[in-house]
């Protein structure tokens, strides 16, 4: 026989389990007949703490609504952490949706920049805008080993090299964002999910009418 | 049907969370019952328990700008109205084993036998409630009386699904073990 499951026949008659641990239990349940008494006695103290309804003759509700609303001050302002935590849901897709086209916005237009100064389209301001950055210096030194049977193919393989970099640069940027928005999605829709499933529960509880 | 009461919930609670009192008035018709019931069962004592009710629905409308309308107004309504009934034990300084005398002594059975013993089954079912520790008593209480989930009662109360289980077992288990010897074996042979 499996181990005993005291410990789980609270959540059991609770119909809280789900999935194997629910099997577990009913089929240790099928041969245990202590952990079937300990079932059968829980059920009784559920049945007896039922028989305990409250018979105090309290307030009505009409009247103790009233003396409620006697007693209210000004309502309070939102604090600033619940606005932020409110307003947070659209701010971070909207922050994040904003960095990605400026992300990809600053690619296109650097790399165009960089084109028209490797065609000679800037004129004097090209060679400002071509400084060569730190990461590409490998490249470049590269190239020098080569130098002269490697000249005629220089501006096309700067091209492609600059292009790679650039390609590179933003999609690491593209997927960091990305990755931030679908956690940020993953997190809302959870969030959602357990609202409306606590939503649903309390309209359809027999109190509510 | 659901849907329209939720709807109707839903307008009721922005109106308030606007500063409409009437709406408000609405809401905590709506709620006073499953409040009371909640404060009731954790104060022992009807006059703390109307208090502790009376100053639940004035935090909520204090509270109310902030509450998150997608949330159970029912559960966060729940969740004050345990701070309050706590917080009104720890500052009457009376652990509500005193509240027995309160508990109801009347009975609408008419056989004067039977009315003694289910007075007497009460008694000692209250009795046993108020002497768990007030995590587990509140815990209980939501469980048995409002028939909320684990994960309602672990939203309302802010505390794990695992500490409500690891509560409510350990609240089970002490009842048990005081009612046991009057009520659960007698019953457990009839079963």
């Amino acid at each position: 026989m499996s181990e005993h499951i005291q410990e789980w026949l609270g959540a059991y008659l609770d119909g809280e389990l789900r999935g194997w641990r629910l099997q577990q239990v009913e089929k240790h349940l099928a041969e245990c007949q202590e952990c079937s008494t300990e079932l059968a006695e829980l059920r009784n103290l559920s049945a007896l703490l039922q028989e305990a309804p409250i018979e105090r003759d309290f307030t009505p509700a009409e009247r103790f609504a009233a003396q409620v609303l006697l007693r209210l001050p000004p309502q309070q302002e939102p604090s600033l952490r619940s606005r932020v935590q409110k307003a947070s849901w659209w701010l971070v897709p909207a922050t994040l949706l904003g960095a990605a086209t400026f992300a990809q916005t600053a690619g296109v237009v650097s790399w165009f920049v960089w084109a028209a100064g490797q065609t000679g389209l800037l004129g004097a301001a090209a060679a400002q805008l071509q400084d060569v950055p730190q990461y590409n210096l490998w490249f470049h030194t590269a190239l020098n080993l080569f130098n002269g049977s490697l000249a005629g193919a220089q501006p096309a393989l700067n091209l492609a090299e600059s292009w790679g970099q650039a390609f590179l640069g933003q999609a690491t940027w593209l997927v960091i964002l990305a990755g931030l928005y679908w956690t940020w999605l993953a997190l809302w829709w959870f969030r959602h999910q357990r609202l409306s499933s606590q939503r649903e529960i309390a309209f359809s509880h027999p109190d509510q009418g | 049907m659901l849907a329209n009461s939720t709807v109707a919930e839903t307008s009721l609670i922005s109106r308030a969370q606007r500063g409409d009192r009437s709406a408000y008035g609405e809401l905590v018709r709506r709620y006073h019952a499953g409040v009371i019931n909640v404060v009731y069962r954790l104060c022992g004592d009807a006059r703390l328990a109307e208090d502790a009710a009376q100053e639940a629905f004035i935090r909520g409308w204090l509270h109310l700008p902030s509450f998150h309308e997608q949330s159970s107004l029912r559960n966060w309504l729940y969740q004050i109205a345990v701070n309050a009934a706590l917080d009104m034990l720890r500052k009457e300084k009376k652990l509500s084993t005193d509240a027995l005398d309160d508990l109801p002594l009347a009975s609408h059975d008419p056989d004067p036998e039977t009315a003694v013993i289910q007075v007497e089954r009460k008694t000692q079912v209250q009795r046993a409630i108020l002497s768990l520790p007030p995590s587990s008593r509140a815990v209980l209480v939501l469980r048995e009386y409002e028939g909320l989930s684990y994960q309602e009662i672990s939203g309302a109360l802010e505390i794990p699904i695992g500490t409500v289980m690891s509560r409510l077992n350990f609240a089970r288990s002490r009842l048990k073990e005081i009612l046991a010897p009057q009520f659960l074996s007698m019953e457990v042979e009839n079963v």
